[in-house]
């Protein structure tokens, strides 16, 4: 079924080196949004893994107990921070609300004897007041965050170093023994410590708040950007508020654990907490410019730096080395996700085009004086104009039965040009994307492949309808291909299904030249039966398919691949049916649309010539490669596509006929043509006109509807 | 935030999905704070004394009594054995000696001496505790950072049949044996020495300033109790300041400084341990009261502590003998080891000899030097 | 100092980040059309190359096996072979450099003796000449390898070949001044110094007459200068016979590809400047020129360009005249000021023009 199998001659070794491409791999990997937190999340086992090869009773099951004991509390401020990083922001002083609230829970337990509830909500009360303030002067004053938070943290370890002294030896005596305070502490809770099972269920209703809830997706906004926020009716200053209210309480919620757990209110509690919480946000892949990120990458980070950090004290590090470790691994982290963030766009793009090897055979001559079908000649210079200037790029043109001209033009309508000139021109049909190719269906609904949409159609009254957006997703493939990216060509068979071409599933319309660049199978032809409104790939793995013409006899479908210069011929019916054979080949330039001519023919449009230096281009991938990275498109070699050239087929594939508009001074990159009343009307995907040429020797009544749908029937 | 208000602002969708989330939340939630809640560490603590003690079984000795199989025994007993050192930092000479002469004596009797550094952070410190116990070192000597940290790890090493002997620093839970100053006296030493010089009769001005340590550390908690009792007994002193250096001698010289400003009449400023209040002996110098401001203080820093008496900083100081202390945690841990006693059935403490020290009239052989010794050994 | 370092280090740690960096046309640079805009000085031309004016003032233009006189288009000498340089000294006597057979000295119209070899080798491919102040002629060959027609391909070959030589004023001596020179295309007599236009190297030299090493006057320019001719303002014309593009000095750095290119493409098709644009579409194609509802930008990627830079005294770029992608005046291989007006050569229209010198500057 595959197409692709044939498009390269050459060494077979040259051959699969071009074709298997790791980078093709590795960019849409990247392109993927599940591969941002993936790396680090892959750090973290790695990590985890090392450790427990390297240190002694480390993969136990008491062990890791221990360690997601230790962990939670961190796990707790790194959430805090995460959120206001998110949020655009940063909170300093997450390490000192987890001291003070540790000590304030120690007092309110140990000293004033209060009732552990009491002593939770109390805690949380004070984290969220600290939060407070932070948010008011953020959100409302709007002061600098960094700045806010640093004051804050200063004047917090203040006050927990004076309050410290103050409660210091009634709390070193201090001996209360509670149940509940247990279970908080060093208690469990489904097997599972208990501060590690709360921050579990933190985390996945944090998640789930922010990537799947209004206040998350404002929370984003915020952090992309507040102004636009604002604009978007974001109410900025309330969410800033209460984000920094609950990274308050995230930290203060960390600090109870802590003092629960172990009843101690040194006066290192919490110092440095924020730079861990800090690299561990920016580790996990939450951006530091805001607006990317979530909880769940915090907490991978926060597991990054637990981990690093205790596996250093474990080897038996020196202190000062894991401290300086953790400064590193902040830095590099910093500097990682600043060039990442800007230029992980560039990046994906500077690898996602993955040209490989194309080798066409010399070309057959086109030169005036050849003698063959191709040579050249000044034909279509004879044409005469309709609706010049008054149309933008009428990649496809198409008649109906009431000789009304239609074409898709750029602005992502259908024009329709009437009279007997074609002087009167209106918008048929708005659609949106690209208009591209057009057929007429038995019920005289025009079909249009609308690049960047699907397949539609307009009725006979303007009204627009989806035929199709999706296609079965192909396993395997990175890349989701279900949605139709670039619906080209199509034209329908006889039982009424609908053939159509997608170009390619890697490219958008503006890059279609890419595509070419590329030189890969990326294209299908796609069916879509309206009667079951079933759609199925028939060809995956096609090089650029682009026009699509269903036979004369309504048996096979010609469609054209443009970057190998061949037409193929795909059975849809008799003894050959599902098989794909070559219908014209090595052609002396790129295939375009293709449609019935009145001799039993078919017409071909010649988008472009190929020219010497762009066939040597297409043998030399890396020089491709090379080109697109280091020079602006505007100055890429493209192939002769300022010109203008149409063929002429007979059924067997057989070159009959050329008409040149050389240099294209009318026409130049004709991308459609059709024949109609003794007439061709011709298209172009960059013109400014539609042009005609008269056919002297064509059946002046033969007309596209009837050719498909028979005279004979009436209008429904 | 609000739970209320989050649904308020979902769409009617997603306000269904979110409130069937929830409601399986607070299911699971509830099903598993009732279910699956146990209080942990409770019933792994074992009861230190008494039913236990009873347990205890002498180790079989018959078999004849010769020196050969004395010396098999206490082979067998100590070879390869693993004492693990968590002190709250290296890098000063107080836990440099302690490390050096535990490792010289462990390696005597063939054991091997594992050291974990903390850098001061208490929670590398916590981390390196509990670590340690996952991999069962024989022996864990412990320099709490504060009575509390490690108090829940300390009981669990014991439940796990680590001997745990504290040193210096004690916690609120008391392990085997406790290495250290009587903590209580050294405050009160050092406090009667105060009220000799600065009290009642003494014609000086009576204000002392206290620099205490970590404010949550039992060591430094017991010295100001002991002094403050002491000095409380005579009503010629008075304590303008009392204040927690956290055992960082900037910070100690810098309290001092400001005390020294308010009070430059100050009799004296007594500290808690030597290294730190070397900074507020500096302080004195720098205001230009060296020897009109009398500087107290205890530690065991060896050549340290010498090179600051000598050159006038401290006024008289109290010193604990580090090495010593190493030298008795190495041998109560080998007494553990050869006992074969259950850790929670012993509680002991060795109360460590303490000296004073004055210019010109001290032990030269408490001046021991780790780096010279450190140099000598590599 | 320190940017040279640290962007060689960025360099080194991100290759290719810092792609060679094609001047940007602006300032005194900026393009115009006033190339375009000058008038056609009489019919078509087609192969004219050099103009130079004779002592009184009559302008000489050559043209193929000719030198005609402009004004009248009559002929002043028959040369016996396709005449390139002209240089005119200041006894009126004509110095015609002739397509693979060295230089003539004409007198009167009539060829008095002949240059073919210097130092024992050929002079086949002389671009241009010019009179010293103390009568010698000085001589630029642009290549010992590739002939006068094969420009771009010496180009594309990164030859470094060429070598300027000064003869004495009867040509019966010469010698070597300057070699291993890329493309030298033009001469202008400075006092002590010998100004060379080095066209493959983008750069117009100033070697002293006495011998030595040379001191760049212009480097980095946007095209490849050929020609220079004096302006009585103590300044000077130079021609640019193309401009650099970043597709050109990108196949020029990828080697397997260029040499197939010359190996198997007809020269007409090649990616190489070109002093005359066709839109044949067997000639690449480049994004930026693709005809777009009709019409091609000026500013498109032009694989022909019309450009005339004036210098002042010290070499430094004071104006400049343009005809851009869709112009057709393209290809300036000489000029000559002639009082308000310039007179400049367009070998690729054929054409001869003159252009308006636009005073104050």
């Amino acid at each position: 079924m595959s197409v692709a199998a044939t498009m390269v001659e050459g060494g077979w070794l040259r051959r699969l080196r071009w074709r298997i491409s790791l980078r093709l791999f590795l960019s849409e990997l990247l392109a993927k949004r599940w591969m941002e937190p993936a790396i680090p999340f892959a750090l973290m086992v790695g990590l985890i893994v090392l450790f427990s090869i390297t240190t002694p009773y480390y993969a136990t099951l008491g062990n890791a107990q221990q360690l997601g004991r230790e962990f939670a509390e961190a796990g707790f401020v790194a959430v805090a921070m995460a959120l206001t990083v998110i949020s655009g922001g940063i909170d300093l002083s997450v390490g000192s609300v987890f001291a003070l609230a540790n000590l304030a829970a120690l007092v309110f337990f140990n000293i004033w004897n209060w009732p552990v509830g009491l002593v939770i909500a109390a805690t949380l009360c004070i984290g969220a007041a600290v939060g407070a303030v932070n948010g008011f002067l953020i959100g409302y004053l709007r002061t600098r965050p960094f700045l806010t938070t640093l004051v804050t943290l200063i004047v917090l370890r203040a006050s927990v170093d004076l309050l410290g002294q103050h409660f210091s030896v009634p709390l070193a005596m201090a001996s209360r023994v509670s149940w509940t305070w247990d279970v908080i502490g060093v208690g469990w809770i489904a097997k599972l410590p208990s501060n590690l099972a709360i921050l579990g269920i933190v985390a996945i209703v944090g998640h789930f708040l922010l990537s799947r809830s209004r206040p998350g997706w404002h929370l984003t906004a915020i952090g992309s950007s507040r102004k636009a926020a604002r604009h978007a009716g974001i109410r900025v200053e309330r969410v800033l508020f209460l984000t920094y209210v609950l990274s308050g309480m995230l930290a203060a919620a960390g600090g109870l654990f802590y003092a629960a757990r172990l009843n101690s209110s040194g006066s290192d509690t919490g110092v440095g907490w924020e730079i861990s919480a800090l690299t561990a946000v920016v580790l996990g892949g939450v951006s530091l410019a805001g607006g990317r990120g979530t909880v769940a990458r915090a907490l991978i980070g926060a597991v990054i730096v637990f981990v690093l950090v205790n596996g250093l004290v474990r080897m038996g590090f020196p202190g000062a080395l894991s401290s300086t470790a953790l400064g590193a691994v902040l830095l590099i982290a910093v500097g990682i996700d600043v060039k990442w963030a800007k230029n992980r766009g560039k990046a994906i793009q500077k690898i996602y085009v993955n040209p490989t090897m194309v080798e066409l055979p010399p070309a057959p001559s086109i030169a005036a004086d050849s003698g063959t079908a191709f040579a050249e000649n000044t034909r279509l210079q004879a044409s005469e104009e309709i609706g010049l200037d008054q149309v933008q790029g009428p990649e496809d043109v198409i008649l109906d039965r009431q000789d009304r001209l239609y074409c898709g033009v750029r602005e992502g309508w259908i024009l329709r040009f009437s009279g007997p000139n074609f002087e009167h021109r209106e918008v048929f049909a708005r659609i949106g994307g690209r208009p591209l190719g057009m057929a007429f269906d038995r019920d005289e609904n025009l079909i249009v492949c609308v690049g960047g949409m699907g397949l539609y159609g307009v009725t006979p009254a303007g009204k627009v309808y989806k035929c199709t957006d999706q296609t079965q997703r192909s396993l395997f493939k990175l890349n989701d291909d279900s949605r139709l990216r670039l619906a080209d060509d199509c034209d329908i068979a006889p039982d009424g299904t609908v053939w159509f071409s997608e170009a390619t599933i890697r490219y958008e319309m503006h890059s279609w030249f890419l595509d070419g660049i590329e030189g890969r199978a990326n294209g299908r032809l796609i069916a879509w039966d309206p009667a079951t409104n079933k759609t199925r790939t028939v060809i995956k793995d096609a090089v650029f398919p682009n026009g699509v013409c269903v036979a004369h006899d309504g048996r096979s479908v010609l469609f054209c691949s443009s970057w190998l210069c061949r037409i193929y011929r795909h059975w849809i019916e008799g003894p050959k049916a599902g098989q794909t054979e070559v219908f014209a080949d090595n052609l002396p330039g790129y295939p375009d649309n293709l449609n019935r001519a009145s001799d039993g023919g078919y017409w071909l449009a010649m988008v472009g010539i190929r020219s010497p230096t762009f066939d040597l281009l297409m043998r030399h991938p890396g020089v491709r490669t090379r080109m697109i990275k280091q020079i602006p498109p505007d100055e890429w070699v493209y192939p002769g596509i300022n010109n203008g050239c149409i063929v002429k087929f007979d059924e067997s594939g057989r070159a009959l006929e050329s008409m040149w508009d050389p240099g294209g001074t009318k026409h130049a990159t004709v991308t459609s043509m059709r024949e109609h009343k003794g007439w061709l009307y011709i298209g172009g995907l960059e013109n400014n006109r539609i042009g005609r040429v008269r056919l002297p020797d064509a059946d002046p009544d033969w007309n596209g509807y009837d050719a498909y749908w028979g005279s004979a029937r009436g209008r429904s | 935030m609000k739970i209320t208000e989050l649904n308020n602002s979902l769409s009617p969708r997603q306000r269904g999905e979110g409130a069937r989330t929830l409601a399986w939340a607070m299911v699971i939630g509830i099903t598993s704070l009732i279910t699956a809640c146990d209080p942990g560490t409770r019933n792994a603590v074992e009861p230190p004394t008494g039913a236990a003690a009873a347990a205890v079984k002498t180790p079989d000795l018959s078999g004849g009594d010769s020196s050969a199989m004395l010396r098999t025994r206490v082979d067998t007993a100590l070879k390869g054995k693993v004492i693990a050192w968590v002190p709250v930092a290296l890098g000063m000479p107080l836990t440099e000696i302690w490390t050096q002469v535990m490792r010289a004596e462990a390696e005597a009797r063939g054991m091997k001496l594992e050291v974990r550094d903390p850098n001061w952070n208490t929670t590398a410190g916590l981390q390196a505790v509990s670590s340690l116990i996952s991999e069962r070192p024989d022996v864990l000597v412990v320099h709490n950072p504060n009575v509390q940290l490690y108090a829940r790890e300390l009981a669990r090493a014991e439940a796990a049949g680590i001997v745990v002997i504290q040193v210096n620093m004690v916690s609120n839970h008391k392990t085997s044996a406790y290495v250290g100053a009587n903590w209580k006296t050294v405050g009160r030493l050092l406090g009667e020495e105060i009220v000799r010089a600065c009290g009642t009769g003494s014609g000086t001005s009576g204000k002392v300033a206290i620099v205490q340590g970590e404010a949550t550390s039992g060591t430094s908690i017991e010295q100001a109790q002991g002094a403050t009792e002491v000095l409380a007994t005579d009503k010629g002193i008075r304590i303008v300041s009392n204040q927690a250096a956290n055992w960082d001698a900037s910070k100690a010289h810098d309290i001092t400084a400001t005390v020294l400003q308010q009070h430059p009449d100050l009799c004296a400023t007594v500290g808690f341990w030597g290294v730190m209040q070397a900074g507020a002996a500096q302080a004195v110098k720098s205001a230009g009261l060296q020897g009109k401001v009398r500087v107290y203080s205890s530690g065991g820093d060896g050549k340290l502590d010498c090179d600051n008496v000598d050159s006038g900083l401290f006024t008289k100081f109290l010193t604990y003998d580090a090495p010593s202390q190493a030298k008795v945690i190495v041998q109560f841990a080998s007494f553990m080891l050869q006992t074969g006693l259950p850790p929670s059935s012993v509680r002991a403490a060795d109360y460590s000899r303490l000296q004073w020290m004055e210019k010109g009239k001290y032990d030269p052989g408490l001046c021991y030097d780790p780096a010279r010794r450190g140099a000598a050994r590599s | 100092m320190l940017d040279t370092l640290f962007s060689r280090i960025k360099e080194a740690l991100f290759p290719g980040s810092e792609a060679v960096a094609l001047p940007m046309m602006d300032g005194a640079l900026k393009p115009n059309r006033r190339l375009d805009d000058a008038a056609p000085i009489g019919a078509e031309l087609p192969g004219c190359d050099d103009v130079v004016a004779l002592v009184d003032g009559t302008v000489l233009v050559s043209v193929d096996q000719r030198i005609l006189r402009l004004g009248d288009r009559s002929t002043w000498c028959e040369c016996p072979g396709t005449v390139g340089a002209l240089a005119v000294a200041a006894d009126d006597s004509v110095y015609a450099a002739i397509a693979g057979a060295g230089v003539l000295r004409i007198v009167q119209g009539i060829v008095t003796s002949r240059l073919e070899q210097v130092d024992g080798r050929p002079l086949r491919c002389v671009t241009a000449l010019a009179v010293l102040a103390d009568g010698r002629i000085a001589v630029s060959e642009g290549s010992s390898a590739n002939p006068l027609d094969d420009w771009a391909r010496d180009l594309l070959e990164h030859r470094a070949s060429g070598r300027v030589v000064v003869a004495t004023a009867d040509l019966s001596s010469a010698s070597t001044l300057a070699s291993d020179l890329a493309w030298p295309a033009g001469l202008l007599a400075r006092g002590n110094a010998l100004w060379i236009s080095e066209a493959w190297r983008h750069r117009v030299l100033s070697q002293p007459i006495a011998g030595g090493a040379p001191i760049p006057v212009l480097h980095n320019l946007p095209g490849y200068p050929a020609r220079l001719s004096a302006d009585p303002d103590g300044g000077a014309w130079l021609s640019l016979i193309a401009v650099r593009t970043q597709m050109l000095e990108f196949v020029l750095r990828e080697r397997a590809y260029r040499e197939e290119m010359l190996a198997t493409i007809d020269p007409r098709y090649w990616i190489a400047p070109s002093l005359r644009a066709t839109g044949h579409y067997l000639e690449p194609l480049q994004g930026g020129a693709i005809k777009k509802l009709g019409i091609v930008k000026p500013w498109a990627p032009p694989r022909s360009y019309g450009l005339v830079v004036r210098l002042n005294a010290a070499g430094e770029i004071v104006d400049s005249l343009h005809s851009r992608a869709g112009g057709v005046h393209h290809g300036i291989t000489a000029t000559l000021r002639r009082g308000a007006h310039v007179i400049a050569v367009s070998k690729g229209a054929g054409r001869v023009l003159q252009a308006i010198v636009e005073v104050g500057r």
